[in-house]
């Protein structure tokens, strides 16, 4: 990939919206909610009821995206909850500087904003730098505006 | 306490016996005792425990001992010289003469005759050593010294002495626990065979005559008037009923039951009924055991622990079965007295709560092992006796059951509820060869069945509990209390009772019902919703809840794959009725058809109505009154529960009795058949009520998603059925529910109630005429494709919007696979591959989505499941090669390192591996069952072959298998089967196989063989290496990956064979395998029987181990593969296997 002279903001999407709705009997688990206020990915949906003959309730724990913090929600079932859009984009790993990821997309823009996590999946992604004989993708994902790496994958070199 | 461990370090060298005694020596014991009595820090308690340790390792330390023991006042002390004394017999006996350890034995007995003070940890400490002592002597000692001992025993036992009679009874019953070999004595560090032949030898000589002196005392005991209550007695009849309930779970050596044997090496099992020799005979069943059993019982009533361990012995002895009864008259003679015993137990006005499930078991046991000829034999005022008090208990607990309900989540009540009601049942079947049963039954039945009911039902009716508290109704309640699975044993009987009294039972639950319904329309009318109206509404959904359970159970019987046809009792009811002109056919059709319209309801009921008929009647008058209370908006009043409850009803009704087919029945109700037969208009009118109902629940419940999902059931049960089906696709709500499935509210459904409606709605274009049919499936497909072609079309721009539909749009697919039947294969193939395709490149677009790729390789297995069987060799062709996309673009965008698991990682996130494996295993399938028609010759040899796709897939999936992964349970499971039933099928291409992943696949049969992933998966890797032996045997090969491979498991199959902790249920296979391998690898099998022999340091041991091997494997008989041969192998390895291990196993 050749140097960009021509580094252009892109115009903003047509949907600047960072949640959309959805009915909360709807929700699954491995999804996505906002509780709180923060956005939240389910770990466990458990089916209540206001007593025997009472309408379904949903027990809702999930954990915060980027502060892993627990949260627990209740809430009728038939309510519409906010759920965070969340996206998961790939970049192809060229060197981590200073606790930054530098990462290059698909059409080989480069961004360096994106910390190095903690933990086990930081500590991988620290070892593959140098490693030629491999290109290594990592997958950032994106929701109400903040970021954060998720996953390494090893790919054979194209 | 530091200079403790120095003295310990004095002792060790061997000191002289007896003699020079380290003065300090009792003194520091003491010491040691009392500071590990004395709650000390972890220091000090870590310096006493090391002393003691060493105490216990002194060499000859008997005389020392024996003096400490009568020197010192201190219990603990003489505790620690039991177990010293106890560790140097089994350690020194070799070198020790037998006067003397018999001299130790009297000691020892001796000491605690004379100390009857001695706490009882130390006493039975003491004893057990003494017991030790004799069963090591067991195989060098003559008879006559034992028998001796046992006499002494018993004079100690006869004396008048509390004290002495109990010190003789624990001995007896430590030497019960040291003999009876289930993994509880002492670890001797001998071999098995050991400890078998002891065991064989106190079973055949003494365990009769510890029989003899425990019926001897129980017979005292029995015979006394009281007894006094002081705790000697109470801890003598403990004592007595603790070695009762041993010698009743004796697991008496049998010679046939090779595989017992072996399970019995590994683990003890409890709970295996009483089989005593038939020498027992007259000691058992001739001194009247169970008389003074039940009148020891009357004495220990009171005493908790007593009580149950007599109950427990009680329930032992009714279980008791084999040689010792040469015929069933024995056997109901020995039963007998049970009755009597069973009255006299349960004479009381209440039972404790200890008794009361070991009390309804015992009822329950006695008339299931009772042979049913012989029910005629008992005093048939005795029966009746029994019987009546049983019901009482029946009622008396199905009260207590709801009424304890508070005090503790699983009361016990309903535990011995269910044990009373499954009696009940045992009694009903028995009533072909013991006709008086049915009558016994009828006359029972109602008053337990009326019991049933009104304490479920609130008051006036019944006797449920009232406090339905502001609390109750707002508590969060989770759904696993569902009362349909938590009671459905209890339901069951329940109904089945009802069935024995149809009469009553239908009248009971017709009236109650419609009461209850009159009920609910006055509080509807007057909707004030205030809390009050709550309260009283909730409690009438309750009753009302009820009343469909047990009504629901009593009309029909879950079916699972069979036929549900109508309960005989209630088909002869109804026929009954018919023939003696109580039910009508006119009055009973008019009554169905007022109940299926509102406005008709009022109308009072018809008295030549069939019962059943009309207790149906009374149910679809709830259903649609709970309708019309939706579409007029009152559903804050009303409760999704008892919507679930209707339409589960109508499932379960509908099934047996909906379009009934006459064929089923010898005979066939006349008012029954026009109400709900096939051609009668009340049926084909309570078919569009149902399906009307359908349509409004999923628009009214559309959040509920349990009311959805049963709901979604009952449109299945109506469609799945050809006859009803032809009914229901003249309702014009078929084609709504059929073309709305994109629109609110079906969009908002469950996904698997999206699934289920897709397929219920597909199913119903069976019963349609071809034209009909075409263009009800256009229009319910029509959208599916243009949406999925519009969502292909804009493939790059994600989005959130497009990632919904995609979700939708996948759903639905997987709904359209899951209706695939043998009628309508190629419509529904021609619809779901072009789809397919589709999604195979929606994987680019949505590969970061893990919800979106399960989908899609769930849409793939699903109709690789249903499908592929049935398909043409050209269509299946196109969905092999659909399918290798699938897998190829799957496997580029999951890169080729494997994934990282973290330590929250479950299950669940690995769906994806999950649908691969099963989609791979379903596909091989395709070469096992295929009921495909075979094209025209000229389309000459497939192109693409399932096996291709399975390698493909094989190739990508195998190196991600690693042990982290693995240590997930069902993926572990599902990657086993996919490579097992990959070498059954293609034997002969896995040798051919690249070498990595070769290489790769006989790395992880190791690993599932060495790892903790349970039997299921050893089973797996077995088979696996035997298809591979086979192979390798049968084409001769003597080179190659899979014949080098192979080699190595030899020994692993081997090891597990002979050394490693053998699970009975794999030695069959376990022989399988090991006999392919060793015929495969003959040299190598020599070489390791070699080693192992030359292994042994014991010379005879290596004798006899040889010997076994020659036995195993003749030299005379050559190690091929015909069945002739593995066949004998298999009969000799069982023998080999008890030989070797007896050898080998150390315990």
């Amino acid at each position: 990939m050749s140097d960009h002279e021509d580094l252009e903001w892109e115009p903003p999407t047509v949907d600047t919206s960072t949640t959309y709705p959805r009915q909360c009997g709807d929700l699954e688990k491995g999804g996505f909610v906002m509780l709180e206020g923060r956005p939240c990915k389910i770990v466990k949906i458990t089916i209540a009821k206001a007593g025997k003959h009472g309408s379904a309730k949903v027990d809702l724990v999930g954990t915060d995206l980027f502060t892993g913090k627990t949260i627990e929600v209740v809430s009728a079932s038939n309510m519409n909850m906010d759920c965070p859009k969340v996206t998961r984009t790939e970049y192809q790993l060229i060197d981590v500087t200073n606790g930054f990821l530098n990462l290059m997309d698909d059409n080989g823009d480069t961004r360096d904003d994106i910390k190095l996590p903690d933990g086990d999946l930081g500590k991988e992604i620290s070892t593959c730098i140098g490693d030629e004989d491999y290109d290594y993708l990592v997958c950032v994902l994106k929701a109400c505006g903040e970021e954060m790496a998720i996953s390494l994958k090893k790919m054979a070199k194209e | 306490m530091a200079g403790l461990s120095s003295g310990a370090v004095q002792l060790q060298p061997g000191q002289p016996d007896g003699h020079g005694i380290d003065s300090n020596l009792l003194q520091k014991l003491e010491e040691a005792s009392n500071a590990i009595l004395a709650s000390p820090s972890a220091e000090q308690r870590h310096a006493a425990e090391q002393f003691l340790l060493d105490f216990r390792k002194t060499k000859s330390p008997y005389s020392i001992c024996c003096s400490l023991m009568e020197q010192t006042r201190n219990d603990y002390v003489i505790f620690q010289c039991a177990c010293t004394l106890k560790e140097a017999v089994l350690r020194e006996w070799a070198q020790q003469s037998l006067p003397n350890v018999h001299s130790l034995r009297d000691f020892l007995m001796q000491f605690v005759l004379n100390r009857p003070s001695l706490p009882v940890y130390v006493r039975e400490e003491i004893l057990l050593t003494v017991a030790v002592i004799v069963k090591r002597g067991t195989l060098d000692t003559s008879a006559d010294n034992r028998i001796h001992f046992i006499s002494q025993l018993t004079k100690l036992i006869h004396t008048d002495n509390v004290a002495v009679r109990v010190i003789g009874l624990s001995t007896l019953s430590a030497l019960l626990t040291e003999y009876g070999g289930n993994g509880k004595g002492t670890d001797f560090g001998l071999s098995w065979e050991f400890h078998l032949r002891c065991k064989k030898i106190f079973e055949d000589k003494e365990l009769l005559t510890v029989l003899m002196v425990l019926l001897e005392a129980l017979q005292q005991l029995a015979a006394l008037n009281t007894v006094p209550a002081d705790w000697e007695t109470l801890a003598l009849i403990g004592k007595l009923l603790a070695l009762a309930e041993q010698i009743f779970t004796w697991r008496f050596s049998l010679p046939l039951l090779q595989k017992r044997f072996l399970s019995e090496v590994s683990e003890a099992r409890w709970n295996s009924p009483f089989r005593p020799p038939s020498q027992w005979r007259e000691l058992v069943i001739g001194r009247g055991l169970v008389i003074h059993l039940f009148k020891l019982y009357r004495h220990v009533q009171n005493h908790a622990e007593l009580a149950h361990v007599c109950l427990q012995c009680l329930l032992q002895l009714v279980s008791t079965t084999g040689d010792i009864f040469p015929d069933h008259k024995t056997h109901t003679d020995f039963l007998i007295p049970f009755m009597a015993g069973f009255l006299h137990l349960t004479q009381r006005n209440s039972l404790a709560e200890y008794e009361v499930l070991g009390v309804a078991t015992l009822a329950c046991r006695l008339l299931t092992v009772l042979p049913r000829k012989c029910l005629g034999q008992v005093p048939s005022d005795q029966l009746q006796a029994f019987l009546t008090r049983a019901c009482q208990l029946t009622c008396s607990y199905s009260y207590l059951a709801m009424h304890q309900k508070a005090a503790e989540e699983e009361s016990l009540y309903d535990e011995g509820l269910e044990q009373l009601l499954q009696m009940w049942t045992v009694l009903w079947d028995s009533r072909d060869s013991f006709p008086p049963a049915a009558q016994l039954c009828q006359s029972y039945a109602p008053d337990i069945f009326q019991t049933y009911l009104q304490s479920h039902l609130a008051t006036a009716d019944g006797t449920a509990d009232q406090a339905v508290s502001s609390d109750d109704m707002e508590e969060i309640r989770s759904e696993d209390e569902d009362d349909r699975e938590r009671y459905s044993a209890q339901l069951c009987c329940v109904g089945l009772l009802g069935r024995m009294v149809p009469s009553h039972a239908l009248s009971q639950l017709t009236r109650l019902l419609c009461e209850k319904i009159s009920q609910l329309q006055v509080e509807l009318k007057d909707s004030a919703g205030t809390q009050e109206q709550m309260t009283r509404l909730y409690r009438l959904y309750d009753d009302l809840h009820w009343l469909l359970l047990i009504a629901g159970h009593l009309l029909a019987d879950q079916s699972e794959g069979e036929v549900p046809v109508i309960p005989p009792e209630l088909m002869d009811h109804s026929i009954s009725q018919s023939q003696m002109g109580v039910s009508e056919v006119g009055a009973t059709q008019s009554e169905m058809v007022c109940s299926l319209q509102l406005d008709r309801m009022s109308q009072p009921t018809n008295d030549k109505c069939d019962d059943i008929v009309r207790l149906v009647c009374k149910v679809f008058m709830l259903s649609e009154l709970e309708r019309y209370a939706v579409q007029a908006q009152l559903e804050p009043l009303l409760s999704p529960e008892l919507s679930r409850d209707i339409v589960w009803f109508f499932q379960r009704w509908a099934g047996p009795y909906l379009l009934m087919q006459e064929k089923h029945y010898p005979q066939v109700s006349l008012p029954l058949t026009c109400a709900f037969g096939q051609g009668s208009d009340s049926a084909s009118l309570a078919v569009q009520t149902l399906v009307n109902k359908v349509v409004s629940n999923f628009q009214m419940w559309t959040s509920e998603g349990e009311v959805t999902e049963d709901t979604v059931q009952l449109f299945l049960t109506l469609t799945e059925n050809r006859d009803r089906c032809l009914e229901v696709v003249k309702c014009e709500k078929l084609w709504f529910l059929a073309m709305q499935q994109f629109s609110e509210p079906f969009v908002l459904l469950a996904a698997n109630c999206r699934r289920h409606l897709m397929k219920a709605v597909l199913f119903a274009a069976s019963a349609m005429s071809s034209e009909v049919s075409a263009r009800y499936w256009t229009q319910t497909m029509q959208p599916l494709h243009d949406r999925f072609q519009a969502m292909v079309q804009r493939r790059g721009s994600g989005g959130h919007d497009s990632l919904r539909e995609a979700r939708n749009l996948l759903e639905l697919l997987c709904g359209v696979a899951e209706a695939s039947r043998v009628d309508n294969t190629s419509l529904v193939f021609s619809t779901i591959y072009p789809r397919l395709r589709d999604s195979v490149s929606l994987l680019d677009t949505f590969h970061n989505y893990p919800e979106i790729v399960v989908l899609v390789l769930d849409a793939f297995k699903e109709t690789i499941t249903r499908q592929l069987c049935y398909l043409s060799q050209e269509d299946s062709l196109k969905l092999y090669e659909v399918t290798i996309q699938l897998i190829r673009n799957y496997a580029r965008h999951h890169g080729r390192h494997g994934v990282t698991i973290d330590a929250s990682a479950e299950e669940d996130d690995f769906n994806d591996l999950m649908l691969l494996l099963e989609m791979l295993t379903q596909l091989i399938n395709k070469d096992f069952v295929d009921f495909g028609s075979t094209d025209n010759g000229g389309a000459g040899e497939p192109t693409v072959a399932p096996s291709d796709v399975v390698f493909c897939g094989l190739d990508f999936v195998v190196p991600l298998m690693n042990a982290e992964l693995l240590k997930f349970p069902s993926l572990c499971l599902q990657y086993f089967k996919l490579v097992s039933f990959l070498c059954e099928v293609y034997p002969d291409r896995i040798p051919q196989l690249p070498q990595q992943l070769f290489s790769n696949i006989m790395a992880s049969l190791q690993l599932g063989l060495s790892s903790d992933y349970g039997e299921d998966v050893q089973k797996l890797c077995l088979d696996t290496l035997e298809c591979l032996a086979i192979e390798c045997v049968k084409s001769g090969t003597t080179v190659g990956q899979a014949y080098q491979a192979l080699q190595h498991f030899v020994q692993v199959v081997l090891d597990m064979l002979v050394l490693q902790p053998l699970n009975p249920d794999l030695l069959d296979v376990l022989g399988e395998t090991f006999y392919a391998l060793i015929c495969c690898h003959q040299g190598q099998y020599a070489q390791l029987v070699h080693q192992l022999v030359g292994s042994q340091t014991d010379i005879s041991t290596a004798e006899r181990l040889a010997a076994a091997f020659q036995r195993l494997t003749p030299p005379d008989v050559p190690l091929n593969m015909e069945k002739t041969h593995r066949g004998r192998f298999q009969a000799r390895l069982q023998t080999f296997v008890m030989d070797v291990r007896s050898i080998m196993t150390v315990r």
